[in-house]
């Protein structure tokens, strides 16, 4: 595979492609088949958070993975879609799915602006405006009543519908949900196979280096951190529509630690990684449940195993452990063979 | 023989099953789901209110249940956030077949999952303290479409505020400053001071707003003392509600200092320490059930139920207690009256007139899905790490 500029390195392999093209039909022909499988509307509920975060870690880990920079502010642009899809179809009486590109729009729009001026500084000064933006939303949710509700939230938030069918109950935004998380997931597989992607991965490498290369790192990273916003707005947006109820407390500061631990715990950088990070988070910390008061402590220990033995990412740390005993059996078996072999 | 014994012990066991596993058994447990804050930031109050709920239950097992059925609690635990509490909902719902919903203890976890429950069509009695819950319409465009399904035990939060205010004007009390933590709770009591202490003649004269997580209010004191307030109602729940008498008595204020109807509760002690001393607030009986009068037809129940919850928790009741617990008479009444069906059971509570409970006496209605009204609060004030019964 060579590309115009006759550039080999920085083009995903074929072999990565294949595997890709073979990990998405996998995840169409899951989603299809979960239904089929699982009847329990409580299992299509955490089914459908676990999509919902899905959508708002992939955004996360693009901005996390290769641009670098952290945001600690990611439950305010949720926040923002849900609040923007609620107000305008609760209170205005606006239709749907235009109120969800509006939101979409403006969420991206607002993340410009703090985007920026934070990003065209070194180090991490995202995560300082990101933190206090985070927060004054969230008081902002809370306080601007005579839209938001106030602290008694939101109610009468209509479910999304198209045509005639109207995605009312969990079934229906299971297969509604996925389909975003699925659509979403292709739009960041291409983007990191693209020019800009290429780019991005330069500047996770080094920024140094990208830099003189000519890649406009900042402008780069502002983008990402607009289409990261993106992403966690039609997140929000589509909670918004699902659970038809939002007050302050869903958008706090801790959900934004909960989104950059899935990262994390999923790998950062890695695209299938933010998919498990986002599944076994909150699959997790419901299935500890059996241990009453405990699964606190039980979920803090689990966290803590993570990222001790698996500092990479639990889905990298897997592959990399996986690579290392192919080497180590590779060696087994040849290492013989080639002492035989050097006798002669 | 052992063949024998074998084929005795088949027979019998075939015996059983034909029979129907009532009759070897016992018969098959009603379920109730208790939906609870068991952790998270209201994790104190949703515990208490578990062992209120839990001293119910088995004192309806230990009679020999109802109709020979047991009654079982289902438990979730909401983590005091919204999206988890309609999780928990769900697994409950699809897990077992539940009767009735008790729960859950946070005003935001009740208004989601309010519309799932009336969706389902499950009673559900709940503790939370928002009156939003039972008065906003569940369509927007309809403001006659008020919860069918959903009651609650606390009080609504505009007696309580009657009721403090009705003491001042009984006490020459009529220029006050109003103190609120600056979020849900906090800003209800605001909007109600501003309707209640008209009707008894009281003005507020100062408001004054703080931060939940404040660690001091000496600035907002001094404003207000400055205008010549001779009364102070500080309405939060929390470290506050400790930080503000002391801060109050490093001012050396005068005027008397009121506070909300969840500060009766033993924790209040633990954060106000020394300086709680003569703070008043509203409060259900349970914190002072020995003091009541004779005549007070609530006092036998109130002492009885006081003393099965120190025997099995070794510790003090609060006032939250006092909730969980009326919620888990009704919904266990009603289930003696007519049985496990869900609609039959809402019919049931619907109807409750008269209820003695803990908190006070119900009259549910089919407007009033709480019940409860000013006539149940009562004045009380800390006093020597107890709390005194005022008149």
């Amino acid at each position: 595979m060579e590309n115009r500029n006759g550039c080999k390195l920085v083009d995903l392999p074929e072999s990565t492609r294949r595997k890709d093209r073979f990990s998405f039909t996998l995840l169409v022909v899951i989603i299809v088949l979960i239904p089929v499988l699982v009847e329990s509307k409580y299992y299509l509920i955490v089914l459908n958070i676990i999509g919902l975060n899905t959508i708002v870690v992939v955004g996360l880990n693009l901005l996390i993975g290769f641009a670098g920079q952290i945001s600690l502010g990611h439950a305010a642009f949720f926040g923002l879609g849900s609040y923007f899809s609620g107000i305008l179809t609760a209170n205005y009486g606006f239709p749907h799915w235009p109120a969800m590109v509006v939101a979409m729009l403006a969420t991206g729009a607002i993340a410009y602006l703090i985007g920026y001026p934070a990003l065209k500084l070194r180090g991490h000064y995202l995560v300082m405006a990101t933190l206090g933006f985070g927060i004054i939303i969230n008081i902002l949710m809370g306080e601007l009543e005579q839209f938001t509700g106030g602290h008694d939230g939101l109610i009468g938030i209509p479910p999304l519908s198209v045509g005639g069918l109207t995605f009312d109950n969990d079934l229906k935004n299971f297969y509604l949900i996925w389909a975003f998380v699925f659509f979403c997931m292709l739009v960041a597989r291409n983007l990191l196979d693209s020019r800009v992607g290429r780019a991005l991965r330069a500047i996770h490498g080094s920024e140094v280096a990208a830099n003189s290369l000519g890649v406009n790192t900042s402008s780069y990273k502002v983008k990402v951190f607009v289409l990261s916003a993106m992403f966690a707005s039609v997140s929000g947006s589509l909670y918004a529509h699902y659970i038809t109820f939002i007050s302050p407390s869903t958008y706090d500061f801790y959900y934004s630690i909960q989104v950059v631990t899935m990262v994390i715990v999923g790998g950062m950088g890695s695209l299938w990684g933010s998919l498990f990070g986002a599944a076994i988070l909150s699959f997790i910390s419901e299935a500890l449940h059996v241990a009453k008061q405990y699964h606190i402590i039980a979920y803090g220990v689990f966290l803590s195993l993570i990222l001790i033995f698996l500092p990479e990412g639990v889905l990298v740390g897997i592959q990399h452990f996986y690579q290392s005993k192919k080497l180590q059996r590779l060696i087994a078996v040849k290492t013989p063979f080639l002492l035989w072999f050097n006798r002669f | 023989m052992k063949g024998k014994a074998l084929v005795i012990v088949a027979v019998s066991l075939a015996v059983c099953f034909m029979v129907g596993s009532p009759l070897c058994f016992g018969a098959e447990p009603i379920k109730i789901a208790g939906i609870f804050a068991l952790t998270g930031r209201a994790a104190h109050i949703g515990t208490a209110q578990r062992d209120a709920v839990l001293i119910a239950i088995d004192e309806v097992n230990e009679q020999g249940g109802i109709n020979g059925r047991k009654l079982e609690m289902v438990m979730e635990d909401t983590e005091s956030t919204p999206t988890k509490a309609v999780m928990a909902l769900k697994k409950i719902l699809e897990a077992e077949d539940v009767a009735a919903i008790i729960g859950p203890t946070l005003t935001g976890t009740a208004m989601a999952m309010r519309g799932f429950i009336e969706q389902e069509g499950i009673p559900a009695f709940m503790h939370s303290g928002g009156d939003v819950i039972l008065k906003a319409p569940l369509k927007k465009d309809d403001p006659t479409s008020l919860p069918k399904w959903t009651f609650k035990s606390p009080y609504k939060a505009a007696d309580a505020m009657g009721k403090i205010c009705e003491h001042m004007s009984k006490h020459g009390i009529s220029k006050i400053g109003f103190l609120y933590s600056n979020e849900g709770f906090g800003k209800d009591g605001l909007k109600n001071v501003k309707v209640q202490a008209p009707k008894y003649g009281v003005e507020v004269v100062a408001e004054e707003a703080f931060e939940p997580k404040d660690v001091d209010m000496t600035a907002q004191l001094t404003r207000m003392n400055a205008k010549g307030v001779d009364g102070i109602i500080a309405w939060t729940v929390g470290p506050a509600m400790g930080i503000i008498p002391k801060n109050v008595k490093q001012l050396g204020i005068k005027a008397p200092l009121f506070e909300c109807h969840g500060a009766g509760d033993p924790i209040f002690w633990t954060v106000a320490g020394e300086a709680g001393e003569g703070v008043m607030m509203p409060s259900t009986k349970i914190v002072v059930a020995d003091q009541l009068p004779d005549s007070d037809p609530q006092k036998k129940k109130i002492q009885a139920y006081v003393k099965a919850y120190r025997e099995k928790f070794n510790r003090e009741p609060g006032t939250m207690v006092a909730y969980g617990a009326d919620a888990a008479y009704i919904v266990v009444d009603a289930i003696k009256k007519v049985g496990a069906d869900r609609a039959k059971i809402r019919d049931a509570i619907e109807n409750t007139q008269g209820y003695l409970g803990i908190s006070g006496i119900y009259n549910i209605t089919p407007e009033d899905h709480n019940g409860l009204s000013m006539k149940d609060i009562v004045m009380i004030k800390a006093t020597k790490g107890g709390w005194e019964l005022m008149d």
